[in-house]
């Protein structure tokens, strides 16, 4: 048995041990990280104003793009800093990413429930085109067992109505194309992209899997 | 007798995490988990069906009803084949081996999927309930379960033993009542014996969250009805239950015409528990050189000044993904780096954010990638990759990089130079726990303290570390009971140095890793090994890169620590409490490891060779594991000390649960803990344990682990 005061001291020292400590600059505390990832559950909703967006586009001449997800109540705005290829990845301060292909969503990264890759080349071929036609599409995740998941889709792509677009500094005419997918490895879905004369995904609400449900992209600078 | 199982410390942020994993539990499961019944099995109320829960399942389950409290941990091993544990305490019952009057026993059921339901067929199953030891729910079944429209379920079976009592209407031999050697052993002179009853039961569940069950029991509750208060009224009981959100049942029920029974059941499963992929941030993009710049080696003129400044860089990169940089080595067209991991749990993770740093920093001449992770200074293997496939293949699928991948031997590779600072002092204050279980006048017993470890490295594969703990609340000194062993005492002290040992020193060794040949690793460690044992242990691993086979040797010289846990050392000799006997610990105990990683999750280990109390034998160790860190197993060690002198258990065995730690934070983690349950802690069979064993270390770098975890490469 421990007296009464001591115990006291060691009630508090056990509460300062809790809290963790080390000299290890990478050392997480387990407890720590728990209360983290339960207070932050979801991310925090946050929502992008008008001035953040003006601000963004005058602080450099980078690439701006304005992402939304939609079940999480979540917007940002990401910045163009790397390009590979086609392929575009745009990040956030908080080190979350995307990357595009002309415009199409093609992974995640930092979003939790990522969408790993995509086998995109068909689709996206019918969508810049503006043209009806069927395209065989693929979805990668990881699942919590840390197994890649392979969702095949068949999409059918439709073009719709011509719209005028007008998001930061990106403007003109574009048309609506609607690609409407399904698969017997995953629930259906319709995405919509606004594609620029140039063949450009300018804006679309695109399904990113069932974690991250449909997101919304606008370019707001090319 | 006493029924202490396996005592082991760890980190309390475990359990908060499961917690935590569960919460975060994402419930897209196509098969749904099935009802539990109060056995902790997929059933009615006592009656099994012949369901089984979606592949790797795992169902904790406790229930009160009639005077019976259980809990139990059941396991999906296999799509068509269930395991579960299960621990009991039966209030005011009559036996020998009650404690006040309350009549402890664990249990284990297993049971076998024969045939799947179709759209005509019912499902059909097999199954041994309480088949291994004293056997008071010892019983045998062959179940049906069809499935029906509008969310009905029906089950008809035959049941033998417990479950073949009530209106028998057949007989198969005599069923022995005999317990086999001293308890533990499996009762294969009972199964399909004796006679024969039918049961049924009726599910139906008219929406997601409610369901009502109602079976005609073929139990006739003889020994409860004998030594308790138990009445038996009725064969008919009725079962409701209602399903949370997050899976967990709620059954309440009515039974045996007589009395109200309650249990709540929590089903989750290590395949789809926690955040898909996790919740860390982005690691770099990969930055594709400008076409036609890799002809360029101007660079090269002054190679030895880029060299160190692209280390300084390359070493500040990885640092912002929690990487360490311990060697480095720039030549034309190849670089070389030395990587030490603290903080991914999945390799795959961990060469593929140090490949994509690289990729942003390399002179555009160096095509070839050399990752050489180092655990305790040793280069466990050699990861090549080439550039131009990095770049190409980024936003491909993740088995595409992998098959352009080559993993070698990184033995002899090793000598870059060192950039770190040795001797390297790290420290960690942290909570931790140590528990008893199944001791029948506490069956649970918890130690709550601080824990504060410490390492020196003095060359990175020189290591002096330590713990030394103590403990803040917990009960684990009131352990009173006292067993008599027929054997040197090396395990059954345990309560000596629970109640002695505060602080304690939980280990303080030197440890010297090397790599003595190709496919080979060495380990030296001298110093206070565990909390019981002091002494010197050397091990030798031979695991070449790429095969699921590795074969490992261990000896052990060893002295007995004092029991207050401080530095003292006493003679290996012990003196049994209650029939006073002195008998000899050897000095010189040691194994032959043979370890196999069958491809598809399950991984064995057989240990063969002489144990603390001298004793000769083997240890079979058969795991699941899932490359997210969780591991589910059994193990079983047979030697040459027979079930008598043995005593309670006839044998040392039990099951474990690794548990990663990134479950419930989303966060990647290289840290897990491991319950181990025994039936009982006795003296035969106990291994020493040496924390820094070379196996898992050196598996975890190698191909079949490293292409296990390859989706995380992008990650």
């Amino acid at each position: 048995m421990i007296p009464r005061l001591p115990r006291l001291a060691a009630i508090l020292g056990l509460s300062t041990t809790l809290a963790g400590c080390s000299n290890d600059p990478y050392f997480d505390f387990p407890i720590d990280s728990f209360y983290n990832s339960l207070l932050k559950r979801g991310g925090e909703p946050s929502q992008v104003s008008q001035q953040e967006i003006v601000e963004t586009l005058s602080k450099s001449d980078l690439p701006v793009t304005f992402l939304g997800v939609a079940d999480r109540e979540s917007q940002t705005l990401l910045i163009g800093i790397e390009q590979n290829g086609p392929y575009d990845t745009y990040a956030n301060a908080n080190r979350q990413a995307i990357t595009m292909r002309n415009g199409m969503i093609t992974g995640t990264r930092g979003l939790s429930g990522d969408l790993m890759s995509t086998d995109e080349a068909a689709l996206l071929s019918l969508v810049r085109a503006r043209r009806s036609g069927q395209a065989t599409y693929i979805q990668r995740f990881l699942t919590p067992e840390d197994v890649t998941e392979v969702l095949t889709y068949r999409c059918g792509v439709e073009p719709d109505k011509p719209v005028d677009v007008a998001m930061g500094l990106v403007q003109g005419k574009a048309t609506e194309v609607v690609a409407a997918c399904e698969s017997a490895d995953g629930p259906p879905f319709v995405d919509y992209y606004v594609v620029g004369g140039d063949g450009e995904i300018l804006a679309s609400r695109q399904w990113l899997g069932e974690n991250l449900g449909y997101v919304a992209m606008h370019q707001l600078r090319r | 007798m006493a029924a202490r199982a396996a005592k082991k410390a760890g980190q309390v942020g475990v359990l908060a995490m499961t917690a935590a994993g569960m919460l975060l539990a994402g419930s897209a499961l196509s098969q749904p988990f099935p009802s539990y019944n109060t056995y902790g099995s997929p059933g009615l109320i006592d009656m099994p069906t012949a369901e089984m829960a979606p592949d790797a399942t795992v169902a904790l389950t406790y229930g009160h009803i009639a005077g019976s409290n259980r809990g139990s941990l059941a396991f999906q091993m296999t799509p068509w084949l269930t395991g579960t544990f299960r621990y009991t305490g039966i209030e005011n019952f009559d036996d020998p081996s009650s404690v006040d009057g309350v009549y402890f026993d664990r249990s284990f059921d297993i049971r076998m999927q024969l045939l799947r339901e179709t759209r005509l067929r019912p499902a059909i199953a097999v199954g041994l309930q309480d088949f291994i030891g004293t056997g008071i729910y010892s019983g045998e079944y062959l179940v049906a379960t069809k499935t029906l429209p509008k969310g009905v379920k029906i089950t008809g079976g035959l049941g033998w033993g417990r479950l073949g009592s009530y209106d028998p209407i057949a007989s198969m031999g005599t069923r022995p009542a005999t317990v086999l050697g001293r308890g533990g052993i499996p009762t294969y002179d009972r199964w399909f014996r004796g006679d024969i009853a039918p049961f049924a039961g009726i599910s139906w569940a008219p929406n997601d969250r409610l369901t009502f069950e109602l079976e005609y029991s073929s139990d006739q509750y003889d020994q409860e009805t004998r030594k308790s208060d138990f009445e038996h009224d009725s064969p008919f009981n009725l079962g409701m239950q209602y399903r949370f959100n997050n899976d967990t049942q709620l059954s309440l029920y009515y039974a045996y015409g007589n009395t109200f029974g309650v249990q709540l059941s929590y089903p989750f499963n290590p395949k789809t528990l926690g955040v898909p992929g996790g919740a860390e941030t982005a690691g770099l993009p990969v930055k594709a050189r400008a076409p036609g710049s890799a002809r360029d080696l101007g660079w090269t003129a002054s190679l030895e000044g880029t060299e160190a400044s692209v280390k300084q860089r390359l070493t500040a990169s990885l640092d912002r993904d929690k990487l360490d940089l311990v060697g480095f080595d720039l030549s034309a067209t190849r670089a070389t780096v030395q990587l030490r991991n603290p903080t991914y749990g999945a390799p795959a993770q961990a060469i593929g954010r140090t490949a994509r740093a690289m990729t942003r920093l390399m002179p555009a001449s160096v095509e070839e990638f050399v990752i050489i992770p180092t655990e305790n200074g040793l280069p466990m293997s050699a990861v090549t990759l080439q550039r131009s496939d990095l770049e190409a293949l980024e936003n491909d699928a993740a088995v595409e990089m992998l098959a352009r991948t080559a993993i070698t031997d990184a033995y002899g590779r090793g000598a870059l130079p060192d950039l770190e600072e040795f001797p390297r002092f790290t420290w960690k204050l942290l909570p931790y726990y140590d528990y008893a279980t199944f001791d029948p006048e506490a069956p649970l017993r918890i130690d709550l303290g601080a824990s504060l470890s410490a390492s020196w490295e003095l060359r990175p594969n020189v290591v002096l570390s330590g713990a030394i703990k103590k403990k803040v609340f917990g009960n684990l000194d009131t352990i009173t009971r006292e067993s008599e062993s027929k054997l040197p005492r090396v395990r059954t002290d345990y309560k000596e140095y629970a109640t002695e040992g505060d602080p304690a020193i939980s280990r303080l060794t030197l440890d010297v890793y090397g790599r003595p040949g190709p496919d080979l690793y060495s380990r030296m460690t001298v110093g206070y090994l565990e909390r019981m044992y002091a002494g010197l242990s050397g091990e030798v691993l031979w695991k070449p890169v790429g095969s699921r086979f590795a074969l490992g040797a261990e000896l052990n010289y060893i002295r007995r620590r004092s029991f207050d846990g401080m530095l003292g050392l006493e003679e290996n000799v012990t003196v049994d409490p209650v029939s006073g006997i002195e008998r000899e610990i050897p000095d010189v105990n040691g194994h032959v490891s043979g370890y196999y990683a069958f491809g598809n999750g399950f991984h064995g280990q057989v240990d063969v060779g002489r144990y603390l109390a001298g004793d000769y034998g083997a240890t079979f160790t058969l795991e699941r594991e899932f490359a997210n860190g969780w591991r589910l197993g059994a193990f079983a060690t047979f030697t040459d000390v027979s079930e008598e002198d043995f005593g309670e258990g006839s044998f040392d065995k039990g099951i474990m649960l690794t548990v990663p730690f990134s479950i419930g934070t989303a966060k990647p983690s290289r840290g897990s803990d491991t319950f181990t349950i025994r039936s009982v802690q006795r003296d035969g069979g106990a291994r020493l344990n040496v924390s820094s064993r070379l196996y898992e270390q050196v598996r975890t770098w190698h191909e079949p682990e490293v292409a296990n975890t390859w989706g995380r490469f992008w990650r």
